[in-house]
């Protein structure tokens, strides 16, 4: 599947896909040597992704409320769903069944929360602090979703902002980046009933896809 | 603080380059009062030296015997046990090395005795440790988010400068402050949800001042510093 990006001048990435792009650091493990902590695969894919972007000179932008949500939620769940991976803390020299660190976990939080941060004044990025959504359709997307919440019950249904971001997309036809499977589950149905003006999902934009 | 005792950081990674040929300036950090290195059993090995507030201690953790007599610490004289060993430091105070055994790949870590004197001074600080491990565990109740993380590793920090104060400092003082600013604080959410959304700042600027002062102090290195 090849996906090609250049008739836009903007894309959306949502909460995860900046967090991929920035979770990447390191910590000296017990055993002295430095290791690379990130989200397997998906910091790579927002890397080369990102870097694919920036080359054509296509802007990166995202609506603060799901900026923040990032920063206050998504960044600390995929640090605590990384630091669990049990090859990941024999590298770093921790026994098994011995708890993270809390302060060390503190530390890799605050540093990737710097980057996040920092990403907002990069020049391919724009942060959209004045964006609302049209009232009615957000109550409209919002029933479509409860319409099919028996059906999503085990996967769930997008957040507030994330509905928000759906709409986002619609008003700026802008196509969404994503990797919520909230989002991606419903993107045919969203996109024929024009809630949203097209939802990529991040899994497919490997660099071997990008033209 | 070593440099006194010790000789220059240079000196010291010297003597120990004869029996740990792969240690370089680049593979040791320093802070105010540790340096590390890789070990022959390719663990990690700490050199640290802490103050006390009535003599100079120097505690040497995963100390092998052959560091030791590199380092000219005067093993005459010495009291040994399994693990300790005592004796007259140069200030006329009592010294302790701590020599522990390394088990690869984990080495087992024996804690330095805080001194007695230190648990006359302020009986409250295990209480305080424990009033901490307790409020740690309440905050895990809550979902994860930043603002979560962030008190649980603050306090996780404060608990460990606190086993790590030799004396009366004002920075106890400081924690309790802290710590009794934190306890309470996610009860006041009704939906445990709305916790990650507060603005909780002032709370990370006052552990940033409690971290600056612990480094300058040379209790503990600031959380950027700090390792597993």
């Amino acid at each position: 599947m090849m996906i090609s990006f250049s008739e836009y001048e903007f894309v959306i990435y949502d909460a995860n896909c900046i967090i991929y792009y920035c979770f990447k650091t390191t910590l000296l493990s017990r055993l002295g040597t430095s290791v690379v902590i990130d989200s397997p695969r998906y910091t790579d894919i927002t890397r080369d992704l990102t870097e694919y972007l920036i080359a054509k000179k296509i802007k990166i932008r995202t609506i603060l409320a799901v900026f923040e949500e990032g920063n206050k939620d998504t960044l600390s769940m995929a640090i605590k769903q990384r630091i669990t991976d049990e090859n990941l803390r024999r590298e770093l020299g921790l026994a098994r069944g011995e708890k993270f660190p809390e302060d060390i976990e503190y530390k890799l939080n605050k540093k990737i929360r710097q980057k996040v941060t920092k990403i907002q004044y990069e020049n391919w990025f724009e942060l959209d602090k004045s964006y609302i959504p049209d009232q009615i359709l957000l109550s409209k997307i919002k029933i479509f979703f409860n319409e099919r919440k028996v059906s999503a019950e085990r996967k769930g249904i997008p957040s507030q902002n994330d509905m928000c971001l759906i709409l986002y997309s619609k008003n700026t036809t802008t196509p969404l980046i994503s990797n919520d499977s909230h989002i991606c589950n419903f993107r045919e149905d969203l996109e024929k009933k024009d809630y949203t003006h097209k939802i990529v999902p991040l899994k497919d934009c490997v660099k071997k896809n990008l033209i | 603080m070593y440099n006194k005792l010790l000789g220059d950081k240079n000196n010291i990674l010297k003597k120990l380059q004869n029996i740990a040929p792969n240690l370089s300036s680049e593979n040791c950090r320093e802070d105010a009062s540790v340096i590390e290195y890789p070990n022959r059993y390719n663990g990690l090995s700490t050199i640290c030296v802490t103050k006390s507030g009535f003599s100079i201690t120097k505690k040497v953790e995963y100390l092998q015997p052959a560091i030791f007599k590199l380092l000219d610490l005067s093993p005459k004289d010495c009291l040994e046990d399994d693990s300790v060993i005592e004796y007259s430091n140069k200030y006329n105070a009592p010294s302790t090395i701590c020599v522990t055994k390394i088990s690869f790949p984990f080495t087992k870590k024996v804690e330095y005795p805080q001194p007695a004197i230190f648990q006359l001074l302020d009986p409250s600080i295990n209480f305080l440790i424990l009033k901490i491990e307790n409020i740690i565990v309440s905050y895990e109740q809550l979902p994860v988010s930043y603002n979560q993380v962030m008190i649980k590793g603050a306090l996780r920090y404060c608990a460990k400068l606190l086993c790590k104060i030799y004396d009366s400092s004002e920075i106890i003082v400081k924690v309790k402050k802290f710590v009794n600013l934190i306890d309470g604080l996610n009860q006041q959410c009704e939906v445990p949800t709305t916790f990650s959304h507060l603005d909780l700042t002032y709370i990370e600027n006052i552990f940033e001042s409690i971290e600056q002062e612990a480094s300058k102090d040379g209790y503990l290195p600031k959380l950027e510093d700090m390792s597993l």
